[in-house]
């Protein structure tokens, strides 16, 4: 079932806002794009990591001749082989932190999976049997698996400076007063798991060294900006060392803070010689960062008359063992721990503490959407008390552009909270009826507002490069990765439009920190945004100097210059694009250019008021329902429908935007209902995708996407960011449903398993 | 070590091939194959998908030596007009992402509709079971998949 | 991702493949259970003897008696074969609950059987249909039945010399009622717990029952007590629900991480009831 467009935008022609085939699917799907694990070459060396068996360990001894003198094994490398064993990142960009972890642990294992030593040998299976031989002399020292029990007194320190990781505030008014005075207030907790992304192409690369001494690495990364720390682990100058990243197989933040790349980096540098690593999916469901579990106490007070007066919330977190991005996950958390809506008074403290799990870092909606988890129940538990119809309770408080968030910052933009509302709603249809008697149906909504780029303190930038051959085709040079979201595709389609001509006259050439501008990472929902803004920058210089150069060329003034497949055109006379480009020449004029987008910029984060004139560029609002039929004899859930309708501000590829939208809703839903790697102190105990069980095809419903556009987004053409946004509401969406199938009574914490549903009903 | 014949893409392979490699990493790393994706080692994601003598089949739960006399075909294999089709549909729907379920997904859905599959969104469903894609909640692939059954003429 | 190196053997004959067989043989049949747990290295082997090519271990076929179904029955050909529907439609409905079409298409009964998962669908329909499974060695011949066979969760009494060869399942009497239930955490997963059972009715009392709970122990176990229970009782909606509610006595469910015991007693309490009535329902059904 096609999504439906609401909607027009502007409506300037070209390809934007059509239905258009990306040319990356084509390629895709006839099998010929070279994933990062898609290479074998004569003489490539395979590595393999030896990993901590031990959540919390000191480590004695690493023997490895035995391994080194195994036939065929090119290097066993350890701590000691690696130049700078320290990564270091101050993850929340306001100088408040900057945490270290090494590539390789040599003193102390702080969670089950932690690198130990890489294993490099002439073929997989002899890398398998030589990490076999390294021998690891462990001391078990005692671990804590639980947030709170680590930041209690007595836990055993995990890191030097304690085991909070970080501590965010968001404050607005006297909450305290205004809870004593409130009429009506409740209080509940929800808690989320562990989750992974689990995407099916999995961590891999390879890396070589080039004759001038550069070190490349191609891998399955989010992020080739990462190429300066390999340098810096390497101790070499950061033009020494190149990161390429081509199509990457899935990456939901998961490839975001960086996999194999380190371990290939000094692979190859010691050994000279090409190499390649993947990663197990074992390895990867086991030891690579996962979604932050959260626990949130929510006290909520309201007028009787359904007014929301202030909110007092705690978050906390599992940062794991090492921060990885935990302060930009908890800061998501806190600015929209409210929700979008108004109210009086808020005051958010959320809180990660470290433990020996493994440590959690980004994923595809970032600490906002385990807000929404919360925010979204408790509405409609408020609703509940009240005696209010939950959407009415709803659009009695839904956030209006300028009004001001719990942070103090003020909304600009258009939010279309009630719109979408109203479209899922109608989409819906009539209520639910169970398919047989003795099922339970209900449905359940949730709203939500996801930021899109990152926080304004960062100084976010983001380059392209454009240039006109003398036949008429362009290229188009940007340092993106392309996660799957067609982020090459969608800058092609962008400076086309721009420039008046057909996408195919536009080549994108991405993923190369050498050879392509920087756009910083896909990630936080920015890539569109930052780079789609630097495109039309580009596109739009590039098309002035082309029509400067036709219209000397020609006669006639350079705004009236067309640019046609053959050449250019204005009242008076035409060209073709060879003349275009001698004449140019001759003017001294370079067709090229090269245009960097600066994204809105502001001081940092006032944690010790818990408030900023600004946080995030923007958000992205949206509304999403669900029908659900329960068998409450077995708890099973089953969705029978779903609609999920986000302003885009602008559909650029709809049929790109209806993808993100269902892919984040049955992510969602695996989420809600059946996803949870589980740890027993540290080791995972479903390690395998036979047991992590993302949704399958005969799993999910029929998904429709409903693509509002009002036009007003601060990305390229007035678009607004929606990779993120599209997962966000869904776990609340069905938890609401499944609440009001069950007359009420609800599970708090996800996934919603038919047990959880089964003891729920027996407890009431 | 032992030598076995297998008919891959419509050319005869013959070679060498380790007891305990698996068909999936026989493809990849001795033949190239790199449009045979590997998501898994279990059988569970269908990323590594080929067709044996038409059959979809998760290439790494076979043995390459067992493959020994049968045909396998990938979705690199000259495409006939059913193939064409759905691969023209994936396109039109944009049904891939990122792209690494791809390949088997159109392997599955080619023997899915060739074997006579219905239009209807549960039976096509349950035929993709056993593909997982992380990406597209799997409603645009479903949307191409139908669209071809609802136009493709029916065979014999 | 390569399993640890193994030598690799295809067998033309049941003689050779168990004269091959040794202390670090495994028989490869569909190769979805063995070949994961080799590839993820969680298995090794020193040879690997593939029964694919053995055509008499695929055969179906009846005598007056019992179905014979080989080993090398493929789930989907259990689950479609209209000789299997009719004379086992129990049998058929548990092949069609096996994992995905893939799998179904590939898996083999035999490697079921000698799998021994407790959660498996088809040792839980065996166990109910009380099949007698021929196993042959260098010694001869065999027959266990699925108590006879299965020690434990993954554990048989089968030494890798002993090859299961085939299955053989008593043909549905007309007063037979037969039903398969499961409920599983995704469509063609193992089952958290999956209930077989078998109803004759006359008069319009429980003459015999069979009950198999599959998932919820450590091997799927036949409710004896119950059977013995039913027998003799008015049929219908009331006493199944009263079966329902002994089941806890028998059942003797443990938990793992995915699913608690008390959810794995309850799910067993629902699904016997369940399974009952359908069972009734399907009496006289071909």
């Amino acid at each position: 079932m096609a999504g439906r467009r609401i909607a027009g935008g502007p409506g300037v022609g070209g390809t934007t806002g059509q239905k258009f085939a990306r040319k990356d699917v084509a390629a895709k799907v006839a099998g010929l794009v070279s994933y990062s694990g898609d290479t074998q070459g004569a003489g490539m060396l395979h590595a393999r990591l030896v990993r901590s068996l031990y959540p919390h360990a000191r480590i004695t001894e690493i023997a490895i001749a035995a391994a080194q003198a195994l036939p065929g094994v090119a290097a066993v490398l350890t701590a000691r082989d690696v130049p700078c064993n320290v990564l270091a990142e101050d993850p929340s960009g306001t100088g408040g932190g900057v945490f270290t972890q090494p590539v390789l642990a040599s003193t102390e294992v702080r969670y089950v999976g932690e690198p130990l030593a890489v294993v490099v040998a002439a073929s997989p299976v002899l890398a398998d049997a030589a990490a076999q031989l390294v021998k690891v002399t462990y001391e078990p020292l005692p671990a804590v698996f639980d947030p709170g029990l680590a930041l209690a007194d007595d836990a055993p320190p995990i890191h030097p400076g304690g085991n909070l990781c970080v501590q965010w505030h968001v404050n607005k008014g006297n909450v305290e007063e205004v809870l004593a005075q409130a009429p009506v207030v409740i209080q509940r907790e929800y808690a989320t798991q562990f989750v992974d992304h689990a995407y099916l192409e999995p961590e891999a690369g390879s890396a070589w060294l080039e004759a001038d001494g550069v070190i490349v690495i191609r891998a399955a990364t989010q992020v080739i900006e990462h190429y300066r720390r390999l340098a810096g682990m390497l101790n070499l100058p950061h033009s020494r060392v190149r990161l390429i990243a081509p199509y990457v197989g899935g990456g939901f933040g998961g490839k975001e803070d960086m996999t194999v790349e380190p371990y290939l980096a000094l692979a190859a540098f010691h050994t000279r010689r090409p190499v390649r690593m993947v990663w197990s999916r074992q390895e990867s469901l086991q030891a690579r960062p996962k979604r932050h579990p959260m626990r949130f106490q929510y006290t909520v007070a309201a007028s009787r008359d359904g007014k929301l007066e202030a909110v007092d919330i705690n978050i906390l977190a599992d940062a794991g063992a090492y921060a990885l991005l935990t302060p930009r996950v908890l800061f998501a958390a806190a600015v929209v721990a409210s929700g979008p809506y108004r109210v009086l008074a808020a005051r958010v403290v959320a809180r990660a503490g470290y433990t020996h799990n493994v440590p959690s870092s980004a994923f595809r909606g970032f600490g906002a959407m385990q807000a929404a988890v919360a925010y979204e129940q408790i509405m409609d538990e408020l609703a509940e008390t009240l005696g209010m119809d939950p959407l009415e309770l709803r659009r009695k408080n839904f956030l209006q552009r300028g009004d001001e968030l719990a942070t103090g910052e003020r909304v600009e933009t258009a939010v279309w909270l009630p719109e979408t509302l109203n479209a899922v709603q109608a989409a819906l249809g009539p209520e639910p009826q169970p398919s047989r008697p003795g099922l339970l149906v209900g449905r359940g909504y949730a709203m939500n507002m996801q930021p899109y780029g990152r926080t304004v303190w960062f100084g976010d930038q983001a380059a392209v490069w454009m240039g006109l051959e003398n036949d008429g085709s362009f290229h188009l040079r940007a340092g993106v990765t392309d996660v799957g979201g067609g982020q090459a595709a969608v800058l092609g389609q962008i400076a086309a439009e721009v420039l008046g001509v057909l996408p195919e006259a536009v080549t994108v050439h991405f993923g190369d920190s050498a050879l392509t501008p920087l756009t910083g990472g896909t990630f936080a929902t920015r890539q569109l945004y930052m780079s789609g803004n630097a495109a039309v920058r580009a596109a739009e210089s590039l098309r002035e100097r082309i029509q400067r150069v036709a219209a000397t060329l020609c006669g006639g003034d350079a705004k009236t210059v067309v640019i046609e497949s053959q050449g250019v055109r204005t009242a008076r006379g035409s060209a073709r694009w060879h003349e275009v480009a001698a004449a140019a020449r001759q003017a001294g004029v370079a067709l090229e250019v090269l245009e960097t987008f600066f994204a809105e910029s502001g001081p940092g984060y006032d944690n010790r008021r818990g408030t900023a004139a600004r946080t995030f560029p923007d958000f992205t609002y949206g509304c999403h329902g669900c029908d659900v039929e329960i068998d409450p004899e077995t708890g099973q859930v089953q969705i029978l429908q779903y609609v999920a309708s986000h302003d885009v501000g602008r559909a650029i590829n709809p049929l790109s935007v209806e993808g993100q939208i269902q892919g984040g809703v049955a992510q969602g839903i695996g989420y809600a209902l059946t996803e949870e790697v589980l740890f027993h102190e540290g080791q995972c105990l479903n390690g395998t995708l036979a047991q992590y069980l993302i949704p399958a095809a005969a799993d999910l419903p029929p998904i429709r996407a409903l693509i509002l556009e009002s036009g007003e987004g601060k990305g390229p053409l007035n678009a607004r960011g929606i990779g993120e946004p599209a997962i966000s509401p869904v776990a609340p969406a069905v938890a609401n449903a499944v609440a009001r199938a069950l007359g009420g009574a609800r599970v708090r914490s996800l996934p919603i398993t038919g047990e959880k549903v089964v003891d729920t009903l027996f407890e009431r | 070590m032992t030598e076995t014949e297998f008919r891959l893409n419509g050319r005869v392979v013959r070679g060498q091939m380790a007891d305990y490699a698996t068909l999936a990493a026989y493809l990849r790393d001795n033949l190239g194959h790199f449009e045979v994706k590997a998501g898994c080692g279990e059988g569970v994601c269908g990323a590594c998908t080929v067709l044996l003598d038409g059959e979809p089949l998760a290439s790494c739960l076979l043995l390459a030596r067992q493959a020994e006399g049968c045909t396998v075909e990938t979705v690199a294999a000259a495409a006939d007009g059913l193939r064409q089709a759905l691969a023209e549909a994936f396109v039109r729907w944009e049904a891939a992402q990122c792209g690494y379920c791809t390949p088997g997904m159109l392997l599955t859905a080619y023997a899915y509709v060739k074997g006579g599959g219905s239009f209807d969104s549960p039976s096509i469903r349950r035929a993709l079971a056993g593909n997982l894609c992380r990406c597209t909640g799997y409603q645009h692939i479903i949307d191409a998949i139908a669209e071809v059954v609802s136009t493709w003429p029916a065979e014999g | 991702m390569y399993p640890l190196p193994f030598v690799y053997k295809k067998a033309q004959s049941i003689a050779e493949a168990v004269a091959w067989a040794g202390d670090d043989s495994r028989f490869l049949a569909g190769g979805q259970s063995l070949l994961p747990m080799l590839n993820l290295q969680l298995a090794s082997v020193g040879l690997l003897i593939d029964v694919n090519a053995i055509a008499e271990l695929a055969a179906i076929g009846e005598d007056r008696a019992a179905l014979s179904v080989g080993a090398l029955t493929r789930h989907d050909t259990l689950a479609r074969h209209a000789t299997v529907r009719r004379a086992s439609p129990l049998l058929a409905e548990a092949a069609s609950l096996v994992g995905n079409p893939r799998v179904r298409r590939r898996g083999t009964l035999g490697g079921s059987v000698a799998q021994a998962d407790p959660a498996a669908e088809l040792v839980t329909a065996l166990l109910a249909l009380d099949a007698e499974i021929d196993v042959v060695s260098p010694d001869g011949r065999q027959r266990y039945t699925v108590p006879s066979l299965m020690l434990g969760p993954l554990l048989t009494v089968l030494r890798s010399q002993e090859l299961v060869v085939g299955v053989r399942v008593p043909h549905r009497e007309p007063a037979e009622g037969q039903a398969f239930v499961e409920v599983a955490r995704r469509e063609g997963d193992f089952a958290l717990v999956a209930v077989a059972a078998r109803l004759w009715i006359r008069s319009g009392r429980v003459a015999r029952a069979a009950i198999a709970v599959g998932g919820a122990a450590e091997m799927p176990i036949r409710l004896a007590d119950l059977e013995a229970w039913l027998k003799g009782q008015k049929a219908g909606a009331p006493l199944w629900d009263a079966a329902g509610e002994r089941v806890s006595d028998e059942v003797r469910a443990v938990g793992d991480p995915f699913a608690g015991a008390a959810y794995r007693t309850h799910l067993s309490r629902v699904l016997v009831c369940r399974a009952l009535a359908q069972a009734e329902r399907a009496r006289g059904a071909s």
